[in-house]
């Protein structure tokens, strides 16, 4: 914890001081952003239409398959799509970044920059960081659309719902506060996953065995601090509606 | 107060249990070459990075052009550092860089040099290691042989005033360790740069060294020129250098 206390530290004092060159930035933007949306796409696309089907499933019962629009929509913004998102990307791009910081590690490449008189943390860690914690919320946007629009086909074409009472009940139940809750999530998650990733990474002792240990570690943790934190932020947040903005009944 | 260009005075340092480093005193004058023998796991590789002031010693201080790393800010000793190059046993390449963006890469983050610029420096350093037209290159697409030199190319692209080696001919074949030492020493004449090579390879330490000295379990326990260090009456020294001796002898 005190090691992990003291990366904090020194990342933070770097937010604050001058960014590196546009091309660390770049290149991050292109890894972490560009080259996941594929991945995001089929994984929303199929957590909307398993929610469809789950949600049709159950409201088919009660007679109430009309209304199923915003039970796919809701739990797709404020808990799904953030939490997917979070965990193809800590799989896809924070192993990766612990992996790659590993390796320069205990190849000293990392000292080769102290030696050059760079600091490692504003050239290998910022960058990583904020990307991250910038992406993380455009993608959870392009997981939430295509998994409400694999609700929505699988809805209205496959259980034949009528389209305009399903996108009507979507509607007037769908808020903009879910849609803010799980960006503050995604941005949330963005910086866990990249924050951990970076730190096990960049303290990798001991040849490859030792960045194998870095990365198992750095996603177990990354994995259960998302699930946690996804918990206490849910709660927190309906918490905030209900005492702010829920109408009075 | 010591007035070399480099020194350490009373240097301890351990890692955990291990006490590596035990009371070290060592001076390096400028435009000098001084070579650090001993076995593995001595400190020598340690030592060096105490030089540059990456690990701070426990006890005792290292100074470098009159100044202790400690009495210096992070940002200054960052800047100092660029007085320095620093060429690594495996070479230390950045491997998701090309040889060019790597040779590069001090100098664009260090000066505002433009493109045309960076890259006629970029192909000096290459000439000046005896490589051409491999810029486009990655590390990995390099022999071991070339990935050192070419790491010495990017430890002279910011023209440093000092130059350490660590362990340049390890896992070489004799053609390209030959090859190595001689760019130490011509390096040394063309750049006057004050050098500092760790190694446990004998021929190369007495083809490169102006001063020699040897570290022993953590002890410095020899100081002196190549040819004092060959006539050494101290055991430790004596069964070192004994087989590449026997070496020059059968050759």
């Amino acid at each position: 914890m005190w090691d992990f206390s003291v990366f904090l530290n020194r990342t933070f004092k770097q937010y604050l001081s001058p960014y590196p060159r546009f091309t660390f930035f770049y290149r991050q933007f292109i890894e972490i952003g560009v080259k996941s949306i594929p991945i995001v796409l089929v994984v929303g696309a199929f957590v909307g239409m398993v929610l469809a089907v789950m949600t049709y499933q159950q409201f088919s019962i009660l007679g109430i398959e009309s209304m199923m629009g915003p039970f796919i929509a809701v739990p797709m913004v404020s808990q799904l799509g953030p939490i997917m998102t979070a965990l193809m990307i800590l799989c896809r791009v924070g192993s990766a970044m612990t992996a790659e910081l590993g390796s320069m590690r205990v190849t000293e490449q990392i000292d080769a920059l102290h030696c050059f008189g760079i600091n490692p943390i504003k050239t290998l860690i910022v960058p990583r960081t904020l990307v991250c914690a910038a992406m993380l919320p455009c993608l959870t946007v392009i997981s939430d659309v295509i998994g409400i629009i694999g609700g929505w086909v699988l809805g209205v074409y496959v259980f034949d719902i009528n389209e305009s009472y399903y996108l009507e009940k979507t509607r007037s139940y769908f808020m903009a506060y879910d849609v803010y809750v799980g960006l503050m999530k995604a941005l949330v998650f963005g910086f866990v996953i990249s924050l951990f990733c970076c730190f096990k990474g960049y303290t990798t002792r001991g040849g490859a065995t030792g960045v194998g240990k870095s990365i198992m570690e750095a996603v177990v943790v990354a994995f259960i601090a998302i699930i946690v934190l996804n918990f206490f932020m849910s709660l927190i947040a309906t918490e905030l509606w209900q005492t702010y903005w829920a109408p009075d009944v | 107060m010591s007035d070399s260009f480099i020194s350490l005075s009373g240097v301890h340092k351990s890692f955990g249990p291990q006490h590596i480093l035990k009371g070290v005193d060592l001076e390096v004058e400028k435009g000098e070459t001084l070579v650090i023998i001993g076995g593995s796991g001595t400190g020598k590789s340690v030592t060096m990075k105490l030089i540059i002031g990456l690990y701070p010693p426990d006890e005792g201080i290292v100074r470098f052009d009159g100044k202790s790393w400690s009495e210096r800010s992070n940002k200054d000793s960052d800047k100092e550092r660029q007085r320095f190059g620093y060429v690594f046993q495996g070479g230390a390449l950045f491997d998701s860089l090309n040889i060019k963006e790597n040779i590069a890469f001090p100098i664009r983050e260090h000066t505002k040099k433009k493109e045309p610029e960076i890259d006629k420096i970029v192909k000096n350093c290459l000439e000046s290691v005896g490589l051409e037209n491999i810029e486009h290159k990655f590390p990995a697409q390099i022999s071991g042989g070339m990935q050192k030199r070419v790491s010495l190319a990017r430890a002279l692209s910011l023209n440093p005033e000092v130059l350490l080696y660590d362990e340049p001919t390890t896992g070489l074949d004799p053609i390209n360790s030959q090859k190595i030492n001689e760019l130490i020493v011509k390096t040394k004449n063309k750049h006057d740069v004050t050098s500092i090579v760790v190694t446990h390879d004998m021929q190369s330490a007495l083809y490169v060294a102006d001063k020699i000295v040897m570290l022993y379990k953590g002890y410095l326990i020899f100081k002196g020129s190549p040819s004092q260090l060959l006539a050494s009456d101290v055991p430790e020294v004596k069964t070192f250098i004994e087989p590449a001796l026997q070496h020059v002898r059968r050759q």
